[in-house]
């Protein structure tokens, strides 16, 4: 039994990705959201104010810890310290999920503080099946793994990227978390059918859905999307996230917003618009497993 | 030597007790913040963010030689308005050297 | 024309060259696609990682960033990634070399105390995420340690950590953090510092030269009687109350035990 009394995470539930510059109004109420999300390298200290912050919130919500910079997708071991300091975040918080994500953030001992696709071939994905396997293991329960951004296309694919997370999933028992905002941006930046990637995805596996909007950059002639989490998910953002929910049904859904976020309502806001997107598309999806 | 500067434990008890007398503990004057804050401190901007930056325009393209523009080289914040003895100050130009000739 | 196959060693190498290089490659061959595309997906790399740093060391400085201004500290911050490959896992940690790398950075040469300013501000960011611990409240640390002083040892609050800088460097840190822009002169008086999280707030205290030295002892195991030796040593007219009395009022001792 949980220590806390907020757990679970409903199905049909809209949570936020959790700001400093947002707590106060998070403990001060937040209606209608039903979990919030951290980053679990924000809470890696020993004290101080953000953890008496979310040890306060906490009381009141459900909490998913999305690890950033553990570089599953690395080619190196895990830095066996920062899977310590991961485990004590779960530990201490008691999540109701645990996410990180399908990308390399250091290599050689240099530390990058980015989120970089990793290479997509059957020697990369038994190193990541490797490191999955280590942290599920470390934390004692099961993790998601969210698909990238990704900005180059890799002259050589072995394995095309959902069918990577998808194996990934069935080797380790992990689950995905799917980012349609990422899914869009990278279609975009490298060229393939964004549908065809939602449609690709093993639904089963699915347990949790990141919305976010991007930015449109120009370099010269080219347009490319960076994934800026400074807006609100455009259309066909959306439209991504109801075409995943008609096939495969409810999920949670989480709505990043983390370059210059505006108010906890506005934020809360998008959540709740997007949850009812999943409602609508979600209720009377035939669910695939 | 050791020890004889200071006169013995009973003195040093006292010396203890008296510090404790005029002590004014720190927690007291954390009393400038209220109500939240006050429990759960300063809620600084996160380190770390799964966002990408603003794109391919900024830090990641910028073919400015620095050391071409010896303008930027000068810091010009608040130490401008600092002396400190010998006339050093963020105000000085010492990069002179470093113009484009004109 | 790309690498056949491409080895996965080949797109490590490759892109974290790429990201690290103080310019940008010129071709990136593990990439395929359209030469402006593949040009701009390496400058997204580039530069995510350039200004994920660079808001970070803002995020931890910004004292010294209210000392050189915005502008110059960007063309710091840039200079400070490229003279050494980050390799920090926690960005928090990032900027740990940054007192080092000013002492040798000549376009501050001019200004002698920003490298303790920028070490004041490492030390508050530790004191910040430091592990939380109750105070012993001053009449507690009186009556324990005044039993037996030459036993009595104290354990500092996990938070405590003591500087000195020759300059005035917490006076300057303050105004800077204030963005007070008024004309200030200053004395190249010495300043002697603890900072601690006692409670829920950092708190930047100025100690006299005999707490300090007393603080010291302390955190190096000393007994209580020893303290008062290193305090009189450092400054022969410290009166003993008046140091215990500054170290109290911190909140810097969270429990004294006897040896």
């Amino acid at each position: 039994m949980s220590r806390f009394s907020q757990n679970p995470i409903p199905a049909l539930g809209a949570g936020i990705g959790l700001k400093p510059h947002h707590y106060r109004a998070a403990l001060d109420g937040a209606d209608g959201l039903d979990f919030f999300e951290v980053h679990a390298e924000n809470f890696m200290g020993d004290g101080g104010p953000p953890h008496r912050w979310l040890a306060a919130i906490r009381e009141t919500r459900a909490l998913s810890v999305h690890g950033v910079y553990l570089s599953i997708g690395g080619r190196n071991d895990l830095d066996k310290d920062h899977l310590a300091r991961l485990r004590r975040v779960v530990d201490r918080y008691d999540p109701a999920i645990v996410s990180e994500h399908l990308a390399w953030s250091a290599d050689g001992g240099v530390f990058f503080n980015d989120l970089i696709a990793p290479p997509l071939t059957s020697a990369a994905l038994a190193r990541t099946c490797d490191h999955v396997d280590e942290v599920q293991e470390a934390l004692g329960r099961r993790i998601l793994i969210e698909n990238p951004s990704s900005y180059l296309a890799p002259a050589t694919v072995e394995i095309p990227e959902t069918d990577f997370l998808n194996e990934l999933a069935r080797r380790t028992g992990c689950g995905i978390l799917l980012d349609v905002n990422n899914v869009y941006v990278s279609a975009f930046n490298i060229g393939f059918d964004a549908e065809c990637y939602i449609d690709a995805i093993d639904a089963g596996a699915v347990g949790e859905i990141h919305v976010a909007g991007h930015a449109v950059d120009r370099f010269d002639d080219v347009v490319i999307r960076v994934d800026d989490h400074g807006s609100p998910p455009p259309p066909p953002v959306l439209a991504l996230l109801e075409r995943f929910a008609r096939r495969a049904g409810l999920r949670p859904v989480l709505f990043e917003w983390d370059t210059r976020p505006p108010a906890l309502d506005a934020l809360a806001q998008e959540a709740l618009a997007a949850k009812e997107i999943m409602r609508a598309a979600g209720e009377g999806a035939v669910h695939a497993s | 030597m050791k020890k004889s500067s200071f006169a013995g434990k009973s003195v040093l008890a006292g010396a203890l007790s008296a510090a404790a007398a005029l002590a004014v503990v720190a927690g007291a004057h954390a009393g400038e913040k209220k109500g939240m804050e006050k429990c759960y401190g300063v809620a600084l901007a996160g380190e770390n963010d799964c966002a990408a930056g603003p794109g391919t325009s900024c830090e990641g393209t910028s073919t400015i030689d620095y050391q071409g523009n010896a303008w930027k080289l000068v810091p010009a914040g608040t130490c401008e308005s600092i002396s400190l003895p010998g006339g050093r100050s963020g105000s000085l130009d010492p990069l002179d050297r470093d113009l484009p000739d004109a | 024309m790309p690498p056949d196959p491409l080895t996965d060693d080949m797109w490590y190498d490759a892109l974290g060259a790429a990201i690290l290089a103080k310019a940008s490659p010129q071709a990136f061959p593990m990439a395929v696609g359209d030469e402006k595309r593949v040009e701009a997906g390496v400058l997204v790399y580039r530069n995510n990682v350039r200004a994920a740093y660079s808001r970070a060391l803002a995020d931890a400085f910004p004292a010294v960033k209210s000392l050189v201004g915005e502008e110059f500290f960007a063309y710091l911050a840039r200079a400070y990634f490229d003279h050494a490959p980050p390799r920090a896992r926690l960005v928090a940690r990032y900027g740990d070399g940054l007192p080092a790398f000013l002492e040798a950075f000549e376009p501050v040469a001019h200004l002698p105390y920003l490298p303790d300013v920028a070490r004041l501000e490492i030390a508050w960011l530790k004191a910040y995420h430091a592990a939380e611990a109750t105070s012993l409240a001053p009449a507690d640390i009186a009556a324990a340690a005044g039993e037996n002083p030459d036993a009595a040892r104290a354990r500092l609050h996990p938070s405590a950590q003591l500087l000195e800088s020759a300059w005035p460097a917490a006076t300057i840190w303050r105004r800077a953090r204030r963005e007070q822009k008024g004309a200030l002169k200053l004395d190249a008086t010495p300043e002697r510092v603890l900072v601690i999280r006692p409670e829920s707030a950092v708190d930047v205290r100025l100690l006299s030269p005999g707490a300090h030295a007393a603080l010291g002892a302390l955190a190096a195991g000393a007994t209580f009687s020893d303290a008062v030796e290193a305090a009189l040593g450092a400054d022969a007219a410290a009166a003993p109350e008046a140091v215990f009395s500054e170290i109290m009022a911190a909140g810097a001792i969270t429990k004294v035990f006897l040896t």
